[in-house]
Formats: C-alpha cells, sequence, structure tokens
C-alpha cells in the first residue's frame, strides 16, 4: 500500500486539467494505495468544475478509508477562498485533511444566494424520497438571472433546463449509491462562459447499463465501452427499457447547439465532445473517449458553454 | 358523424410550467389517459400553451406513450409551440417510443418522431394536404391499384401517421376514411 500524491497546475484547472493530471497516475490504484495527497500550488485556480468532482472523489477516497489529504499552498488566499465561496467543505467528508484547516464559517454559509452567477453547490441525495421538484426550475431561472439580453437568455432557457432536468433525474434514477451527488455552476464573465456541473459517486452510467444489455439491446452485448458510451449520446440507452434513455442525447444535442464542450467522465473513460467540423447530430462536432488510469467511482458531467456564440 | 377531434390543454395536467422527469410525466400520463377514456374522438390536439420547459423525459412519459398506445386508433397532434428547442426535446421524446408526431401551426405542420418509411411518403403527403381521403382517391391521384393505395393509407394508420374511421360512401356503401391528424 502506498501514496497518491498528485500536484496541480499552476493556472486555471477546470475538469479537463484535472483528469490530464490524475491520469499520469499509473504506477499505483485507488485500491492499493492507503493515502491520497492532492496539493493545489500557488496560482493554482481551481474552477467550479475541477472543484465539484474533487469534491466527490475526496469523499470517495475518504469513505474506503484512505488517508486523504488536500493542500491549498496559497494559503487561505486565492482559490481555498472561492473553494469556501462555492460550498466545497461544506460537503467534504468530514476526515479529510486540509490544509489550511476548514473555514468554521464557509463563504457559502455567508454568502449564499449573493451571487446569480454562482451557484453554490447543491447536493443530491439519490436516497431521498422527496426530491424538490422545483429544482431544474429554479437552477435555470437563477442562471439566466445572469443575462440581460433577451435573445440570450432565450436561447439558453431550454438547453439549461434540459441539462438541469436530466441529469439531476439521473442521478436519482441511476447512481445506486447512498452517496451524495452534487450540482453547481459558475459564470466566468471575462472568459465569457458559463460551466454547469453535476457529479455523482454513484456505479457510473456503463455500469448501471451493463448487466441490462443482454436484456435490452442484445445487438450491444459485444460492444466496448467506448462504443457503449458513444451509442448513449447518439441514439441513447437505458437500462430501464429501449424506450427509455433519451437525456444525454438531448443534452448533447442542446450542447453543440451552443458549440458548448461536453465532458463526461465515467470511472474507466472519459467522453469529451467538443464543436469541430465534422458532424454528430446534425452539428459540428467531435467526440473522443479515452482511457483513465484512476477509477474513480460515479458520472461526472461538465457543460462547458461559451456566450457569444 | 362522430366528432373529429377535442383539445386538451397540456398546462392544465401539469403542476407548474416545466415539466421535469419521469415521475412527473407518468402523472400527467394518468390524467391524460382518463380524459381520452371518457372520449369518443378519434383525435386530440394537444395544445402546449402556457407550458414553459420541458426536458426530453417528461413528454415520453406523458404525451409520447399515449400516442404509443393507441397507435393505429386514434391521433395526437401538438398546436401552440414555436421554441425549436423545446420542439427537439419533444423530438428525441418520440422518436424513443417510436411514434410520429405532427406539431400544426395553422395549415402548416412539422412532423417529429419516426419518419416515415420511404414506400409512403407520397400517399401520406397526398392525404396531409386533405382533411381527409379515401383509398378510391389516393389510386385516382397517384395511379395506385387500389388495393395497394388502400395498403398504404392501412399501413400509415399503423404505424400512426392518419387515423381512418368507416363511414357511409356517398354510393351507400360503406368506406374508410382517412383523416389527417390535425
Amino acid at each position: 500500500m502506498g501514496q497518491i500524491s498528485v500536484e496541480l497546475q499552476e493556472s486555471w484547472i477546470s475538469c479537463v486539467d484535472l483528469e490530464k493530471r490524475l491520469n499520469t497516475i499509473a504506477e499505483i490504484s485507488l485500491r492499493e494505495c492507503s493515502d491520497f495527497f492532492v496539493s493545489v500550488p500557488v496560482n493554482g485556480k481551481l474552477m467550479v468544475d475541477s472543484g465539484v468532482r474533487l469534491l466527490s472523489y475526496l469523499n470517495q477516497l475518504s469513505g474506503l478509508g484512505k488517508l486523504v489529504t488536500i493542500n491549498f499552498e496559497e494559503g487561505e488566499d486565492g482559490t481555498f477562498g472561492y473553494m469556501s465561496r462555492i460550498g466545497f467543505f461544506d460537503f467534504l467528508d468530514e476526515r479529510v485533511v486540509t490544509i489550511p484547516e476548514k473555514p468554521e464559517v464557509t463563504g457559502a454559509e455567508i454568502f449564499k444566494g449573493g451571487n446569480s452567477g454562482v451557484l453554490e453547490i447543491i447536493p443530491i441525495d439519490p436516497n431521498s424520497t422527496e426530491r424538490d421538484e422545483k429544482l431544474p426550475t429554479y437552477l435555470t431561472n437563477k442562471l439566466l438571472s445572469n443575462f440581460e439580453n433577451e435573445l440570450q437568455k432565450q436561447s439558453l432557457e431550454m438547453p439549461c433546463f434540459t441539462f438541469f432536468a436530466e441529469l439531476i433525474d439521473n442521478i436519482y434514477r441511476h447512481s445506486e449509491t447512498k452517496n451524495k451527488g452534487f450540482i453547481a455552476f459558475q459564470v466566468y464573465p471575462k472568459r465569457g462562459s458559463v460551466k454547469v456541473t453535476v457529479s455523482d459517486s454513484g456505479v457510473g452510467l456503463l455500469n448501471s447499463l451493463r448487466p441490462k444489455i443482454a436484456e435490452h439491446y442484445p445487438k450491444y452485448m459485444d460492444s466496448t465501452d467506448a462504443e457503449l458510451i458513444e451509442i448513449m449520446f447518439s441514439e441513447g440507452l437505458s437500462k430501464d427499457g429501449i424506450d427509455k434513455g433519451c437525456g444525454l442525447k438531448t443534452c448533447a444535442k442542446h450542447a453543440l447547439k451552443f458549440h458548448a464542450t461536453l465532458d463526461v467522465r465515467l470511472p474507466h473513460s472519459i467522453f469529451h465532445l467538443v464543436p469541430m467540423d465534422t458532424k454528430i447530430f446534425g452539428y459540428a462536432a467531435q467526440g473522443s473517449i479515452t482511457e483513465t488510469s484512476l477509477d474513480f467511482a460515479g458520472t461526472h458531467i461538465t457543460l462547458d458553454i461559451t456566450l457569444d456564440k | 358523424m362522430k366528432q373529429k377531434g377535442d383539445t386538451i390543454t397540456f398546462r392544465d395536467l401539469m403542476e407548474s410550467e416545466d415539466g421535469w422527469g419521469r415521475e412527473q410525466g407518468v402523472a400527467v400520463h394518468s390524467k391524460l389517459l382518463s380524459i381520452i377514456e371518457q372520449s369518443s374522438s378519434l383525435m386530440f390536439q394537444i395544445s402546449m400553451k402556457n407550458v414553459r420547459r420541458l426536458d426530453a423525459s417528461f413528454p415520453r412519459e406523458s404525451i409520447m406513450d399515449i400516442a404509443r398506445r393507441y397507435k393505429g386508433e386514434r391521433g395526437f397532434c401538438l398546436i401552440d409551440i414555436s421554441n425549436p428547442d423545446l420542439i427537439d426535446n419533444l423530438d428525441a421524446a418520440a422518436i424513443k417510443k417510436e411514434v410520429p408526431m405532427y406539431i400544426w401551426n395553422n395549415n402548416e405542420y412539422q412532423l417529429i418522431g419516426v419518419e416515415p418509411k420511404l414506400g409512403v411518403k407520397m400517399v401520406l403527403e397526398l392525404a396531409l394536404s386533405k382533411s381527409s381521403i379515401t383509398a378510391a382517391e389516393v389510386s385516382n391521384e397517384l395511379e395506385l391499384k387500389l388495393n395497394n393505395a388502400s395498403m398504404k393509407l392501412k399501413q400509415l394508420v399503423t404505424e400512426g401517421y392518419l387515423v381512418r374511421q368507416e363511414e357511409i360512401a356517398p354510393s351507400g356503401g360503406k368506406e374508410f376514411y382517412y383523416y389527417r391528424i390535425k
């Protein structure tokens, strides 16, 4: 048993950057490691998507009994403050060691709801029998309140509602776990973009689907993970039957209308959809699938919308 | 002659102006079913007036499942929609339930969901240009044999593109009249 030690980048850190850095670890698996140490260097700026994924990953590891530490080298300035603001520490497993120590009162607790450009992390409890039926509406309205241009609002409205609705529903329906999932978004005015991110620590879409492939989709019995992911996004698949499973397909279609990127992280692979010159679903897009070296549980999805397109 | 169509205001069946997910869709499905079962109409226009947002799962489990249930017997179409993003979600829902669905805007239609097969497209286009049509009329206009025209029309009914009703023909005998779902 050994340690996994990761130092993140000294720059803006998106989920793509986070995964790239995690993917450099090949010599030891999560199962084999006894402790996990992640360091955010000075000038390292976690973005909302990498922050939310890291939250899920660290919670998973802690739940497995690993000794987990996250070190913010810049101290309470910089990205530590942002993590406090979005509620990272509010949902971080109490056994995770943080350097500096977690704030007694977080920025999320103080300022919650005070900035429409930030959606503080909302936990989604898949085991709850009562879910907030108005959650996708609330999230969509909050996100739209950041825009004054009516045309922009109208164009964002349905895609964002679809994204929130379908992906939160997936956590309830398919994650098959006691662990909470998370959703958050951040408007980046200088960057001219919005990131919406949903993360759960369940079994992952493919592991949820595979036991039912023989029953519902026998023609895909021998498909690889990569092939199944592509079919999931182009045709739609569901463990609940062939007449279900259109959520991801519609999310992808709406994402591409915006020339947005869609990043989906599963335990063993990452599917990344970017606008390009080739066509998928009639929109210019290219999908790539890469294997992951660390098999964190769950399904982690980020939609990155550039606002001027 | 039987009444051809009822209009259902979909918003009246929803808890709010937004529709989310399978559970909410199933709840509306029950209400829709109740209305349809109490009606003798052959066709239903579902007005989406004041419906603001729907994901794909909600209409899949409500409208499109109902359309599939009655495919070949009764017809459903949508009116009062113009948002192309909403139409995309409805389209995905219809495809999953393997049904066609018309969206009418005055006399213009958009067909979403399952596309008609090539062999019946011309017959469908002709049928959609009129409020009703018979096999004999199709046979004459498209220069098809009568039993071929009849077979194609019947296929369009079975697949949900048209509805039909047996009525008294001018000759005094009985004949099937095929109706566009509007």
